[in-house]
């Protein structure tokens, strides 16, 4: 397969990518529990204890 | 520990003391040490490498184009940046605008470095072979840096105001040994992580306190 070319991302592109989504969110979550060590897989569910106290 | 929080079936292992600013172990009731929430992004990091390896292997062996790389490229690296910062403020659930903003600085200029590293492989200038996976790992390794400047952020907030650099375990550039001996700097004044020789490489971490009074400490660097 030819390499083809690079992608130009635009400013606007650009801007939209870095914006964090509740998708990106979820995703996130879901890469955490994939790769994080099996002893820390939950470590980023914390919450915070005034939350819940 | 001041915490409420009780571990069962329906919540997490680990709690976020919000005045500590710390994780808590909730099976232990005790804090989680600042070195290993390091250690478990360094982990993290590692494992989630292998995946960006495969991309470049991909490229390098032209059963993926360039532009699927590159935008494969930049939803991981949005995953690693995006979990580096959540690690640093306690959470998921402890995320706010403010940290969003900080992230997407972060990725910003790690997806204009993207485009160009694109644009080296489209031109020949950046060849295919295993320094093209070694630059291409250096991506997930960014994560550290956007860790610690959202933690550095996050330590602004509660008030600390030096900071000290701590070399990790790794291989030291002649940058973090010089930076390291420095010790108590006003908070914000040492070059972040990935800034030194060892770019991305970069194991140090910061530790930071507050100081309401230079005079008790008979000024800085101490």
């Amino acid at each position: 397969m030819p390499l083809g070319k690079a992608i130009i991302w635009s400013p606007a592109e650009l801007t939209k990518m870095c914006t964090v989504t509740p998708t990106d969110v979820r995703l996130a979550r879901l890469w955490w529990r994939k790769h994080a060590p099996a002893k820390y897989r939950r470590l980023l569910d914390a919450q915070a204890d005034r939350q819940v106290a | 520990m001041g915490s409420g929080i009780r571990a069962n079936d329906l919540t997490p292992g680990y709690g976020w003391n919000e005045d500590a600013g710390q994780y808590i172990d909730l099976n232990t009731g005790r804090f989680v040490s600042h070195a290993q929430i390091r250690s478990a992004l360094d982990q993290t990091i590692q494992d989630a490498k292998d995946e960006i390896r495969d991309l470049a292997r991909g490229l390098n062996e032209g059963w993926i184009s360039l532009s699927d790389w590159q935008t494969r490229m930049a939803q991981e690296v949005k995953m690693i940046h995006l979990a580096a910062g959540a690690e640093a403020v306690g959470g998921w659930a402890q995320l706010d605008q403010r940290d969003y903003g900080r992230i997407g600085y972060e990725l910003r200029w790690q997806y204009e470095y993207l485009q160009n590293f694109a644009l080296q492989i489209e031109s020949g200038e950046q060849r295919l072979n295993g320094t093209l996976i070694n630059r291409a790992l250096m991506y997930g390794e960014s994560g550290r840096r956007t860790y610690e400047q959202i933690r550095r952020a996050d330590m602004a907030l509660r008030e600390m105001n030096q900071e000290r650099r701590v070399l990790g375990v790794a291989d030291h550039c002649d940058d973090c040994i010089e930076l390291a001996a420095e010790g108590w700097q006003p908070i914000g004044t040492l070059p972040p992580i990935g800034n030194s020789q060892c770019l991305t490489h970069c194991h140090c971490t910061f530790d930071y306190r507050q100081v309401l009074n230079a005079d008790d400490l008979g000024g800085f660097g101490l």
